[in-house]
């Protein structure tokens, strides 16, 4: 066996013409500016996460590319390489020297040494060091364009617990026997030939689903060809995008059913993301960029402010407009395959100029070619969910309408206190793991521990200046046609008092509902 | 316990201690059922917009993405 010409890796220190030749030796010498979207954003992203060493991970097989290479690299008349460079990132500053010690220490020396260096080598010696400044890996793929292949780098900091990344997940990388972890979202950019936007939205989307469903996690290339098998009026390779029936038949391939919503003028769009991605499930956004068309992409975060950030997020109607935490949203953080991982979208509110133009649109690094940024308006959402996940965001507004009524009406008499509704899907165990550590009275925390509750829930949670008034939990398995309430925890006991009284009264049916009402004195 | 704005990378407690409520004028629940009342056709009129909006058309399935 002839050894390869290529070392197995290399290690640089990251600086701008590194990660250029790192990625591809084409980009030597020639500066950022030469680099592609993604590859350019995604060096300014590594700025941002002070980046310090690259180890660059020669040879590698990436399951997702060689599926795609299966698929149709394999049969072009151009010999298109199977193999990958994985290059690997860390914030700690170390030589080729120390990572090659790192490599062949045993794990009890680097525990008997306290993980302690040698003298005079850098610190990061040791696998537990390596882990502590790991940012992740991008897989660069061999092609002549379309080269930022799975890409799994840390989300950026959480700033003062304004920045909210639900959507992500553990991904362990080994790198030559190291086992590294990172928690993220994995991102990758289109290759216009398997997958378009709506395929590596799918497929990212598809990495956090297949964990919180125990679904599967296809390549792009089986996204596009299950999304392919209804709709026949153009080839399905190359592909050149999905409709939103496409999508949604992909999403049926793999086990889940496609939560459909159109983002017209009455949908509380930032509140049903919210909903959404505090299961840690990401969702597919289907926008209109101006001046260029339909994209889509992959919501995994938002930003929170401890204030009302855009006026509304929906046209509500007078008299019924109920205050949602999705106006405290003020940027929602995407995978675009066009701009990169965790890239911001700002958010914008408006008057919609019809019933099917969202009252929020956003703005981002879609630019026009004065450099100002271009209007991305949102058309739909698409929440993947496990099939037994019957009960929609919307079909619940109408309770949440009817429960505000009372809310607002009783607790009108002291003005001061700011309303808030969260609508979410929670699954009944991580509920239970937060209710354990609540500050809900021992009785009330004793019965809710031990009651028996549907696996997937909706919980309405009213608060007023941050403190939670009461959850009201929807069994997220039921329908929306028979009622499907569950319980209710009131944290304020007067609130709690008051509305007994308030239920008490003739004619509360005849304004709430009368299973609402039913429900209401049960559980009061 | 983290408050609401405690979030980090993960889903998160959005549990906070009760609020300290100021003192309340005399709670009237007839008062509260009659507001109630007043504000039901709006609440009525905005359930009927949701439901509408839950409604998926031809033309949302058909919305090409292909940037």
């Amino acid at each position: 066996m002839t050894a390869p010409s290529t070392p197995p890796y290399a290690v640089l220190p990251f600086d701008d013409a590194n990660y250029c030749v790192a990625l591809s030796d084409r980009f030597a010498g020639r500066g950022p500016e030469a680099l592609p979207q993604p590859a350019r954003y995604l060096l300014g992203y590594l700025r941002h996460l002070r980046a310090a060493t690259i180890v660059v991970e020669h040879d590698y097989t990436d399951g997702d590319f060689l599926d795609d290479v299966a698929t149709y690299y394999v049969r072009s008349f151009v010999d298109y390489p199977r193999r990958c460079r994985r290059l690997h990132f860390f914030t700690d500053a170390f030589t080729a020297d120390t990572f090659a010690a790192a490599l062949v220490r045993r794990p009890q020396e680097a525990s008997a040494s306290g993980g302690a260096s040698n003298a005079g080598a850098s610190p990061v010696q040791t696998p537990l060091d390596l882990q502590a400044s790991y940012l992740g890996f991008i897989v660069v793929r061999p092609l002549p364009n379309a080269i930022i292949g799975r890409t799994v780098l840390a989300t950026y900091d959480a700033d003062g617990g304004r920045r909210c990344y639900p959507a992500v997940k553990v991904y362990v990388a080994h790198l030559f026997g190291i086992e590294l972890r990172v928690q993220s979202l994995a991102y990758q950019e289109q290759d216009t030939v398997l997958a378009a936007c709506a395929t590596v939205a799918l497929w990212s989307a598809f990495q956090k689903s297949a964990e919180l469903f125990n679904t599967i996690s296809p390549t792009p290339a089986e996204i596009t060809r299950a999304a392919n098998q209804s709709v026949f009026d153009t080839r399905p390779l190359p592909s050149r995008g999905l409709r939103t029936e496409q999508m949604a038949r992909a999403i049926r391939e793999v086990g889940l059913e496609p939560d459909l919503i159109k983002c017209g003028a009455h949908v509380p769009l930032l509140s049903l993301l919210y909903g959404y991605l505090q299961l840690g499930l990401p969702v597919i956004m289907g926008i209109n960029i101006e001046g260029k068309g339909g994209h889509a992409v992959t919501v995994t975060g938002f930003s929170l402010r401890p204030t009302p950030q855009v006026s509304h997020e929906e046209e509500a109607v007078t008299g019924a407009a109920v205050p949602r935490i999705g106006l405290r949203i003020d940027e929602v953080y995407v995978h675009d395959d066009g701009v990169g991982p965790f890239a911001r979208m700002y958010v914008h509110s408006r008057t919609p100029k019809s019933e099917n133009e969202s009252a929020i649109y956003f703005t981002g690094q879609w630019t026009h070619d004065d450099g100002t940024p271009r209007r991305l308006d949102p058309r739909i959402i698409i929440a993947p969910v496990y099939h037994k996940i019957r009960l929609t965001s919307l079909d619940l507004q109408k309770w949440v309408l009817a429960l505000h009524l009372l809310a607002s009406a009783s607790l009108d008499a002291n003005p001061a206190r700011a309303l808030e509704w969260r609508v979410e899907l929670r699954q009944a165990n991580d509920l239970k793991a937060v209710w354990r550590d609540s500050v809900l009275p021992e009785t009330e925390r004793a019965r809710i521990l031990v009651a028996r509750l549907p696996r997937f829930l909706w919980c309405a949670t009213l608060t007023a200046e941050g403190a939670p008034i009461m959850e009201v939990l929807f069994d997220a398995t039921g329908m929306a046609r028979s009622f499907p309430g569950v319980d209710i925890l009131y944290h304020d006991k007067t609130f709690r008092d008051e509305t007994r009284l308030v239920l008490a009264l003739s004619g509360t049916e005849q304004v709430l509902g009368e299973e609402l009402t039913e429900f209401l004195r049960e559980k009061t | 316990m983290k408050g609401i704005d405690d979030r980090t990378t993960t889903k998160t407690d959005v549990h906070t201690p009760p609020v300290t409520t100021p003192a309340r004028p005399r709670f009237d629940p007839d008062a509260v059922l009659a507001l109630m009342s007043a504000r039901v056709d709006a609440v009525k009129e905005a359930t009927a917009k949701y439901e509408a909006a839950s409604v998926v058309s031809q033309a949302v399935l058909d919305f090409e993405i292909r940037l």
